[in-house]
């Protein structure tokens, strides 16, 4: 098992390394100046032309007088000691310490997003799987596929006015009290909801044909022990596997509502990095992201691995 | 299929039908293309459903401000950011305040003195200020803050935000490094003096004064936290209102300064950027004033509580027309063309009927604010029979022998663009496609030299901060010679991207004699001291400019802002995205 | 003989399709003595796993499966139990072994965990307790290193040995009755013979019932001392087993034994009963095997025939002996 994980981790080096090359390339050649833009979106700043002088200054404190491959080499020696340097701009601040603050924030989005949608997701595809064809099935799979179907920012919208102005329940912005948190989770989670209860009903229907659970019933299983202690099981374990990449999506995800709600996360930084041409935000953001969706697939490989005993054996047997 | 089935498939297909029609309401683009929020994209701004007597009643005033930003992503108000105006509405103060008329008042000078020459200012401040900490504040913090702001070594590769138009003896050459700052023209004379000598005569350099590069900063706490000083737990502040927490780039929270010499009528300040509704969150009470979209404006106007808490403000955003460099310069070279162009867009038409009055026409580049006969030279008006007149003049009649023009744009193409785009055509017969890329992309295209034989012309929105006149004419910005160079000089121009000693070599180049006439009259003017005489020297300038068409004024933006009943003494700023107020001090809540 | 601890009468079980109505059991009825091992042999289809999975209460029923009859089991009608007191006697007091070891176990549950469940889930031993109970049920179906093999999956199995495990999971709670459904149909002649020698040996410590379906008479006839034979959710013959193999009645029953083959006989060819078993939703009027009856007569399409008993405890459904019996044996069928 343990040589597994090595080679994982090893194949994830790898890949983030490939990665931040092609990121690295792509920003090379995409159009647009970070100046530039600047100058123009926010030209109610000031008249001033950055002197010749000033730009100089400029391009030396972010290396790009250096060729390209310089800054290359010195991105990835900073990447893996965690440094980042200063973006262009937050030129006051390391980029390492935004996303110290703020990733945990959009994570935490993330996470109770996924948390809703298991504690929601589940028991509505078991409702689903045990009532199969029956009305019940019917209204809770149309309810799933309408969440997975509506954008988020959609559903914010919505929930926004019905939730804050309508019914005066919640605020619409801001964060720090557990009440900002509702509005922002419960429209994260409507998609995921939708796809944990439509892919649990699948799989329950499907173990349910099994003979072993027919076996179980035989035994005297009632209800609860029957679905949940040899049902769920096999039904799950594959959850699992949709649940990594869910997480990993809806961490980045978070763009959205955390600017709908003005939340203080990671993904604001993200898309306005890359309209503004904030290369070094860019390259640090896209790296990190990376690095967050490929450990969540380890870990959910993993987490499988222990679930399922049959993938256990092939990964010790083997050795990975 | 069973009966059961049938509702089913119907009821669901009824309900994805509401879905995308609420995702559609309302068209997606701003009317002032100015400055694009810088975040994710706004796609469904039209989706507030129409408010109705479920909004808040106004509740009696709070002694809050709640209100979104454009930035405040650094509050170092020498490092050029947004925050620098937030940092200028009331965290920091300097030595003069703004007027609504762009005339100033005192602040932290209690006299402000200049010679009949209108070149050495005298600024004498008041004998009370402290910074929030209670430290002094003293003539020696501006003779540091200035020298942070104008002398390289200190900011180091940071953009500086000082503004080059205050023409104060040799700071541009101390900002290239040519001369160290001991030769620059600021003085201290002592502890509550300082002395400014410019190069050229300014009459109004009280009103630079009041920019937000002239704001003093702390120097003791600069030197203690670095780069870290402008976080809320060691901040320092000299103005009314200090940050005292902080979430990334999306909340700021303001308190009072206890240590600022007046006391302000605010006790709490919470500052947001983003791209929420802003309507759902003013009708919620989360923020107390609110930017409305043009999709928004309808349902509001209907409400008979909400549209009583409906504001205006003039804006001196200006949308205009620009001309894409190439090698097919035909636009360069044909003025009649060019004026054919400005007379058939019907711009009374666009601001009315199609930005529902989100705009204002313009009849000159230059804000009818700062020059009362911007609005009376006569010269950009609709006039469909004179333009097609000018294009037989041209040469091309009916826009015969023109090819297609290109109508270069960022953004999605809204109605007004596409009202544009169809009354050219049907004004001068030119046959026009409409190119529409990102921001970025946009601006590369924008300002480079075409090689093919793409011709035409760009949709730009500008903005001055300078709040005079001469805003509208310094730096290359409608200078009439960009319009008029010829095909090498147009290369050289572009291939300068944008450095300016590069650009401004191009410019001399030009060989058009009336372009050559403005620039000489334009450096006349500069050294110019009589203020009437200024005013006349521009009003000429302005009428060749407009004359010369290279440049084509469309209309000025307007923001509307809903603001609670109990707030008083809320001006909209013109000068800023959405208008924020001029100074956090003059609101007052309950 | 000991009391009858599972007495079946008239049972029918249906299903009800969009085409039409399957009816898999249409009027079985058996009765089974404490200690006794029953046979039901049939072809597939012939409604034999149906019937004692009706008898289980396995079947769903509700629109689509009704289960009609009565089904006593040590004097109480399974049927009219709620199905609370039915789960009590599940795998309790009646347990049934399925015909294929590698579905029939949960594959990612410890094979340990799945023999002591019955015990837990009937409350009949803590875990301690039950884990023993386990371990010793492992080593009496000779399952080697009993204490290692039971915390394995049963992927790590081999057919025979899961087939094993189902055997010791079926015992765990020693319950009055076993129902065997095809226990060796997937294993090999070999293993086959092992297993049917342990679920024999198991028989007789316990003093268990067992039911065992199959469709092999030659299993059938080694390990049972009765048998039911069911065509096409019918009983067509039922007895001893020493009586039926001397003397098959039923032409039916006749067919099959004659087309076992057995080895002693040398190379006689083999007769297979000619045409298919009929379709379960369109049974034909009458006696179900009447279109493949080599003796069939008219009576025989027109109404089911009524059973006669021509020896002792040795019954059949078929026209030809209710002739015989009236007419004294003239035609001169039978033994």
């Amino acid at each position: 098992m343990l040589r597994y994980i090595a080679k994982r981790l090893a194949y994830i080096f790898l890949a983030v390394l490939v990665i931040s090359a092609i990121t690295f390339a792509l920003l090379q050649l995409a159009p647009g100046n970070y100046l530039e833009t600047q100058r123009l979106l926010e030209k109610t700043m000031t008249d001033a032309t950055v002197s010749a002088q000033m730009k100089e200054a400029w391009e030396k404190f972010y290396d790009l007088d250096k060729p390209a491959v310089y800054r290359y080499g010195k991105f990835l020696v900073n990447a893996v000691q965690g440094k980042f340097g200063p973006s262009y701009k937050y030129p006051t601040q390391n980029i390492e310490d935004i996303i110290g603050r703020t990733l945990p924030i959009s994570a935490r989005l993330a996470l109770m997003a996924i948390t809703v949608a298991l504690a929601v997701g589940i028991p509505l595809g078991i409702v689903a799987a045990v009532k199969q064809n029956r009305i019940l099935d019917r209204i809770v799979m149309l309810v799933s596929m309408i969440g997975s179907s509506v954008p988020a920012y959609v559903t914010a919208v919505l929930l926004s006015w019905a939730l804050g102005v309508a019914l005066h329940l919640l605020p619409v912005i801001g964060w720090g009290d557990a009440v900002n948190y509702v509005l922002p989770v419960i429209s994260l989670s409507l998609g995921p909801v939708g796809t944990v209860t439509k892919y649990t009903r699948t799989t329950l229907v499907e173990t349910f044909h099994q003979e072993y659970i027919r076996v179980a019933r035989a035994k005297g299983g009632n209800f609860f022990q029957v679905t949940f202690k040899h049902a769920l099981r096999n039904s799950l374990i594959p959850l699992v596997t949709v649940i990594g990449p869910m997480v990993a999506s809806l961490t980045v995800g978070t763009v959205f509502v955390e600017n709908m709600f003005a939340i203080p996360g990671l993904g604001q930084y993200y898309a306005s990095a890359a309209i503004n041409r904030d290369y070094p935000m860019v390259m640090a953001t896209t790296v990190v992201f990376a690095l967050l969706v490929m450990g969540m697939n380890l870990l959910v490989d993993i987490l499988h691995a222990m679930l399922d005993p049959r993938v256990k054996k092939s990964l010790t047997q083997k050795g990975g | 299929m069973k009966w059961k089935n049938r509702v089913f498939a119907a009821f669901a297909a009824i309900l994805m039908l509401c879905t995308l029609l609420a995702g559609c309401g309302g068209d997606t683009n701003d009317p002032a293309p100015a400055a694009p929020p810088a975040a994710a994209p706004a796609p469904s701004d039209g989706n507030s459903p129409a408010p109705d007597s479920g909004s808040v009643p106004a509740p009696a005033g709070d002694k809050t401000l709640k209100l979104y930003l454009a930035g405040f992503q650094n509050l170092d108000p020498q490092i050029w950011s947004w925050g620098t105006h937030a940092d200028r509405m009331g965290i920091f103060e300097g030595l003069t305040i703004l007027n609504p008329d762009f005339t100033t008042r005192l602040a932290n000078a209690e006299k402000l003195e200049h010679d009949a020459g209108y070149t050495v200012w005298t600024a004498t401040l008041r004998k009370d200020l402290q910074w929030s900490d209670g430290t002094p504040l003293t003539a020696e913090d501006y003779y540091y803050s200035h020298q942070r702001i104008i002398d390289p070594q200190y900011l180091q590769g940071k953009t500086s935000a000082f503004n080059t138009n205050a023409p104060i003896l040799n700071a541009l050459e101390c900002q290239k490094a040519e001369t160290g700052f001991d030769q620059v023209g600021i003085r201290v004379l002592d502890d509550y003096t300082i002395e400014y000598t410019l190069d050229t005569p300014c009459a109004d350099f009280d009103v630079r004064l009041a920019e937000s590069w002239a704001l003093p900063v702390p120097r003791h706490t600069i030197e203690q936290y670095g780069d870290d000083w402008t976080k809320p737990e060691n901040i320092v502040v000299n103005g009314p209102y200090i940050p005292t927490a902080r979430e990334e780039d999306v909340h700021l929270t303001l308190g009072p300064n206890p240590n600022y010499y007046e006391t302000p009528a605010l006790e709490e300040i919470h500052l947001y950027t983003g791209t929420q509704n802003q309507l759902l969150a003013y009708q919620n009470g989360d923020i107390n004033v609110a930017t409305l979209t043009a999709a928004d404006i309808d349902g509001v106007m209907a409400d008979p509580a909400l549209s009583g808490q409906v504001q205006v403000f003039d804006t001196s955003v200006l949308s205009f027309i620009g001309l894409l460099k190439g090698q097919n310069d035909v636009l360069q070279r044909n003025p009649l063309l060019r004026q054919a162009i400005s007379l058939s867009i019907d711009r009374e038409t666009i601001a009315q009927a199609v930005n529902k009055n989100t705009v204002t026409a313009a009849k000159s580049l230059v804000y009818p604010g700062f020059a009362s006969w911007a609005n009376d030279l006569d010269i950009v008006e609709y006039n469909v029979e004179k333009a097609q007149q000018l294009m037989s003049d041209a040469g091309y009649p009916g826009g015969e022998g023109l090819g297609t023009m290109t109508l270069l744009m960022s953004g999605t193409p809204g109605a007004d663009t596409l009202a544009i785009a169809d009354m050219i055509s049907k004004g001068t017969g030119i046959q026009i496609q409409i190119v529409n890329l990102e921001w970025a992309a946009y601006v590369v295209d924008r300002d480079a030299f075409h090689e093919d034989d793409t011709w035409g012309i760009y949709l730009d929105a500008w903005n001055t901060s300078v709040a005079n006149v001469g805003g509208g004419f310094s730096n290359y910005q409608f200078d009439m010679r960009v319009g008029n160079l010829e095909t090498d000089a147009l290369r050289d121009f572009a291939a300068a991207s944008r450095a300016v000693a590069g650009e401004e070599a191009a410019r001399q180049t030009c060989k058009n004699e009336k372009a050559n006439e403005y620039a000489e009259k334009y450096e006349k003017l500069l050294k110019e001291s009589d203020p009437t005489a200024i005013n006349q020297g521009y009003r000429e300038l302005e009428t060749m400019r407009l004359e010369d068409a290279s440049w084509i004024p469309l209309w000025w933006g307007k923001t509307t802002l809903l603001i609670q009943p109990s707030i008083q003494g809320y001006v909209g700023n013109p000068l800023l995205l959405n208008s924020p107020p001029f100074y956090f001090k003059d609101v007052s809540n309950g | 003989m000991s009391e009858i601890i599972l007495e079946v009468r008239n049972l029918r079980t249906q299903f009800k399709r969009k085409d039409g109505v399957v009816k898999a059991v249409d009027g079985v009825s058996y009765a089974l003595r404490r200690g006794e091992t029953l046979a039901i042999v049939g072809e597939s289809g012939s409604g034999k796993s149906v019937s004692v999975t009706s008898v289980m209460g396995l079947i769903r029923t509700g629109r689509q499966a009704t289960v009609q009859g009565e089904a006593i089991f040590k004097g109480q009608d399974l049927f009219k139990l709620p199905g609370r007191k039915l789960m009590e006697i599940r795998g309790n007091e009646i347990s049934m072994i399925f015909q294929d070891p590698m579905s029939s176990l949960n594959p990612t549950m410890k094979i340990g965990e799945q023999i002591i469940e019955p015990l837990l889930w009937h409350r009949k031993a803590d875990r301690a307790q039950a884990r023993q109970l386990g371990l010793k049920l492992l080593e009496e179906v000779g399952i080697p290193s009993p204490r290692e093999r039971f915390n394995s999956y049963p992927f790590e199995f081999s057919g025979g040995m899961r087939q094993r495990v189902m055997i010791a999971m079926a015992l765990a709670s020693s319950p009055d009755l076993l129902i065997a459904d095809e226990p060796t149909t997937a294993l090999d002649v070999t293993v086959q013979a092992q297993i049917l020698g342990l679920i024999q040996k198991m028989q007789q410590k316990k003093n268990m019932a067992i039911i065992l379906i199959t469709h092999d008479l030659a299993v059938a006839s080694s390990f049972c001392s009765r048998v039911i034979v069911m065509y096409a959710g019918h009983v067509m013959e039922e007895g001893p087993m020493s009586d039926f193999i001397r003397n098959p009645v039923h032409p039916y029953a006749q067919g099959l034994l004659h087309s076992t083959p057995v080895l002693a006989d040398g190379q006689k060819r083999l007769e297979a009963i000619p045409g298919q078993p009929p379709n379960p939703k369109n049974l034909p009027q009458g006696c179900p095997f009447a279109p493949r009856c080599g003796k069939c007569m008219d009576i025989c399409r027109r109404t089911a025939p009524p059973v006669t008993e021509v020896s002792a405890q040795h019954n059949v459904y078929c026209w030809l002996c209710s002739a015989d019996s009236r007419q004294g044996k003239e035609a001169g069928h039978g033994g």
